[in-house]
């Protein structure tokens, strides 16, 4: 028994340091910040709960606690700010954008679709040839819509062509790329303004709806059509 | 009320983007164990999981945002399958970005996955989902045309490159983590 003791007793003295150790981590875990690359690597998510670095109290759940609230704070505020900078940067272009034609100034916290007089003044009225007349101009937070209507002598709707419409990057593009062609096949077959907004051109359509209206109303009061 | 939907949807899409790279960087930081010994494993791993989440919820936003605004043609069909928007890949690539992030938040909380070899493969399809995003961005976004959001796009690009890059390199070195 003595012999087996003191056989084994630098083995045992060191367990013993070693339970010590581990006993005295896990009695004081605020202590165990930033040790041995191993031990701290070795993660479980529960030391995650009676960790005690960076201010965190023992027994709180998160350890990142108040970077965590900052990163919400910071998601939040930047959301804000992107959402009224991308929005005062539309109205600051839209307002370059008139104010080089000098035609009119369009505040930035203006209503989305504001009429602008027409590019082009019609041309002249001939009976025999078909007439051109220009629309009124709409804008809308893409970009200017405005059409272009060709009257036959009978007053009959016989073309529509876009003379303006958003196209400012890719995605307004490929929208319009889709849509005109089926506004303009819808007013001639009406023979009529009223189209059906297109998904996913609701903008455009709305404003091609009104542009198409004016330049049929500008025709009307010069006796070129009688369409409503 | 639905231009307002129309600017929401673009800026909670950048924050959502810029979420997802953090998450990205953290979780190969925290990996690859490079994060120092100044903040605990369990700080970056806390912050990890919280940036991943917020990610997540931003996303949320940004759906909800392209729906209600009535302009945008985004409806419930568009939203869940990929390919039936009027622009089809570029919102395709927005959509199996979210499912895949979706996959990685809910396989790691409220409890991951037990079999690790298969929470990792998951997990790993989070740098996946972040290039959809990039595409998503770039093909669908509004802001293509914005110089700052094409600084931006790239800076975002790069970091996240950066972080698939040290990993993948301390994975090279043999320095192969628990977690």
């Amino acid at each position: 028994m003595t012999t087996q003791t003191s056989g084994s007793d630098p083995l045992d003295s060191e367990i013993a340091a070693r339970l010590e150790r581990l006993a005295a981590r896990k009695a004081a875990p605020a202590l165990n910040r930033g040790g041995g690359s191993t031990v701290s690597m070795a993660y479980e998510p529960k030391d995650v709960s009676a960790s005690g670095s960076n201010g965190v109290r023992n027994g709180r759940r998160h350890a990142a606690k108040r970077a965590r609230i900052a990163a919400l704070a910071a998601s939040l505020l930047t959301t804000g700010s992107l959402t009224f900078g991308l929005f005062a940067a539309d109205g600051q272009s839209n307002r370059v954008l008139v104010g080089a034609a000098g035609v009119v100034v369009v505040p930035s916290a203006s209503p989305p679709v504001t009429a602008l007089p027409p590019v082009s003044a019609s041309p002249p009225v001939t009976a025999a040839a078909p007439t051109v007349v220009d629309g009124d101009a709409f804008r809308n937070p893409y970009g200017d819509v405005q059409v272009e209507a060709t009257f036959s002598p009978d007053g009959a709707l016989l073309d529509v062509s876009m003379l303006r419409f958003p196209n400012s990057n890719r995605e307004s593009v490929q929208i319009n790329q889709y849509a005109t062609p089926r506004l303009n096949s819808e007013a001639l077959s009406a023979q009529s303004a009223q189209v059906d907004t297109i998904s996913g051109a609701t903008y455009t359509s709305n404003d091609y709806e009104r542009s198409l209206q004016s330049a049929i109303d500008l025709a009307r009061a010069d006796g070129i059509t009688q369409l409503a | 009320m639905s231009i307002w939907m129309g600017y929401l949807t673009r800026s909670t899409g950048i924050v959502a983007t810029i979420l997802v790279v953090a998450a990205l960087l953290w979780g190969f930081f925290f990996s690859s164990r490079t994060t120092g010994t100044r903040l605990r494993p369990a700080w970056w791993l806390d912050l990890h999981n919280w940036l991943g989440g917020l990610a997540l919820i931003f996303c949320g936003l940004h759906i909800l945002a392209a729906w209600l605004d009535t302009s945008s043609g985004i409806g419930l069909i568009q939203i869940l399958v990929p390919g039936t928007a009027v622009q089809a890949w570029p919102i395709a690539w927005g959509v199996i970005a979210t499912y895949g992030l979706v996959v990685v938040v809910f396989t790691s909380w409220p409890r991951r996955l037990r079999r690790r070899l298969w929470w990792r493969i998951i997990h790993l399809t989070s740098v996946a989902a972040t290039a959809f995003i990039f595409l998503h961005a770039y093909q669908t976004g509004s802001d293509v045309g914005n110089l700052a959001f094409r600084v931006g796009f790239i800076a975002a690009a790069w970091l996240a490159s950066y972080g698939v890059g040290v990993r993948v390199f301390t994975i090279a070195d043999g320095r192969t983590s628990k977690v």
